[in-house]
């Protein structure tokens, strides 16, 4: 039997980037080969790689604005190019934040490197700032992020940031996003069909976007954390739904709370599109 | 200029970290164009309610408010921080100077700093908040430092701009000039651009 390689995704470090390892971890679960690339690495050693995950953290202590600083660093060139050829690229959170500011989402023409959208700070009730809780995305179809999901989806997942929210200066621009697909992750109410309201979308959101691709899909900036919710034993006690009864029912079981967890969808998803054959699906009813 | 409206500006005693790292990133985008030196402060801007306005009452609403804010660390930690309240004027300027002076759209009021100063003096009060970035070019480069100042300061594309993010932020330049109140007055979410383009033109 000939075994193909698993495609290598870099997994590409910046200065105060900390949640790599788990995202490599989540990478390898779901059949991808991960790389980690350094900020000590040159440029060109970003070359080649089958797709790039931009993880979360506080790159450069999120001096001047969150993700502002990396932006600059020229081994976004590289990504940007590799994006304008179709490969996939996820940042998640800290890297989301970066993709927005370099340019890269929501993108333009090849070569293009305006800056359109922006990661303000959150807008909470009754102060502005930093926030963490899980919360609920609608997967939507027709993204290969959100292939592994069952359509509209109701998928937990954790955020933790303090500049999360979607915000552009055409107040029509992130609905006109949306209605084009670039949304492929939505904050949501736990059940369909209920109105979106706070802490459904926690930072005031414009169109409820927690993720933002460019306009060819591959590239997508998402805030929540997918990584931290790879496997079930991440997933808590306490969350409500489908997703909290699995992991109630998990409980005391080793084997069962290392069984996938509803971020794990999204890098099955990349792993698909890469041409990996696990076939397991993550809806859970 | 508002005599209403007092300014204090709060930077740090030591060596600003965001302003060194926006500085060498400067460097990286501009090249020989990089300004020479860049500082960060956190300008805040309080408008007393009062209607009857007078130099006497004016004064002594100025001395209540240092004498308060030096003790209340509501505004600053004066282990960390300097403040200084501006008499009409930016604590650094010159013809190779500029300011950039950015408050993030629809964010840039703090209401539980004006009740807390209403606690503290009586009284209504408005406070806004945002931050200066100074930038200095060499002497000889004066001429240049509008053009210079507004290619440093609006982050539009991956190659140009740094310091304000104009898809969320609203941001006034001044070279050689100061303004009181400085901050930009547009504060709404998606608000327009007010007359001049609040990313871009220069004071």
């Amino acid at each position: 039997m000939i075994r193909h390689a698993a495609p290598t995704v870099a997994v590409v470090r910046l200065p105060g980037m900390n949640c790599e390892d788990e995202t490599m971890r989540a990478l390898a679960a779901a059949g991808l080969s991960p790389a980690l690339v350094g900020w000590d690495a040159a440029p060109a050693a970003l070359e080649g790689f089958a797709a790039y995950v931009l993880p979360g953290g506080f790159s450069y202590q999120d001096r001047v604005r969150a993700g502002a600083v990396a932006a600059k660093d020229p081994r976004l060139d590289v990504l940007a190019a590799a994006a304008d050829r179709g490969t996939p690229i996820l940042g998640i959170c800290n890297g989301a934040q970066i993709l927005v500011e370099a340019g890269l989402v929501p993108g333009g023409a090849p070569g293009e490197d305006r800056i359109a959208l922006a990661l303000a700070t959150n807008r909470l009730p009754d102060r502005d700032g930093y926030l963490s809780r899980w919360v609920t995305l609608e997967a939507r179809t027709g993204s290969l992020w959100t292939e592994a999901y069952a359509p509209g989806e109701r998928v937990p997942m954790p955020m933790a940031h303090g500049e999360g929210r979607f915000t552009a200066r055409d107040p029509g621009r992130l609905p006109e996003l949306s209605a084009r697909g670039a949304v492929p992750f939505a904050y949501a109410a736990a059940r369909a069909g209920e109105p979106v309201v706070w802490p459904d979308n926690p930072n005031g959101s414009a169109a409820d976007a927690a993720g933002v691709t460019n306009a060819a899909g591959n590239v997508l900036a998402l805030m929540p954390h997918p990584e931290r919710a790879d496997r079930l034993l991440q997933v808590p006690l306490d969350l409500p739904g489908p997703w909290g009864d699995r992991r109630r029912r998990a409980r005391g079981d080793v084997a069962g709370l290392a069984a996938a967890g509803p971020g794990h969808g999204l890098f099955l998803g990349l792993a698909w599109h890469l041409g990996v054959s696990t076939r397991e699906r993550m809806e859970v009813r | 200029m508002n005599g209403r409206i007092l300014q204090l500006w709060v930077e740090r005693l030591e060596l600003d970290p965001a302003a060194w790292t926006a500085g060498h990133t400067l460097q990286l985008l501009m090249g020989q164009d990089a300004p020479a030196r860049v500082g960060r402060a956190d300008l805040w801007e309080i408008e007393s309610g009062d209607d009857a306005e007078d130099a006497a009452a004016g004064a002594e609403r100025h001395a209540r408010f240092e004498t308060w804010m030096r003790t209340s660390n509501l505004f600053m930690n004066p282990s960390r921080d300097r403040g200084k309240l501006l008499d009409d004027a930016a604590p650094e300027s010159g013809p190779s100077i500029g300011h950039v002076v950015a408050v993030d759209r629809g964010a840039s009021e703090s209401r539980a700093h004006a009740l807390t100063l209403g606690h503290a003096l009586g009284g209504r009060w408005k406070v806004r908040r945002g931050t200066v970035w100074t930038l200095a070019w060499p002497v000889e480069r004066g001429e240049d430092v509008p053009t210079l100042l507004e290619t440093a300061a609006f982050a539009k594309r991956r190659h140009t701009g740094l310091l304000v993010q104009p898809q969320s932020q609203e941001a006034r330049l001044f070279v050689h000039a100061w303004d009181r109140p400085a901050l930009p007055a547009a504060d709404s979410i998606g608000a327009p651009a007010p007359a001049g383009g609040s990313d871009g033109g220069v004071a």
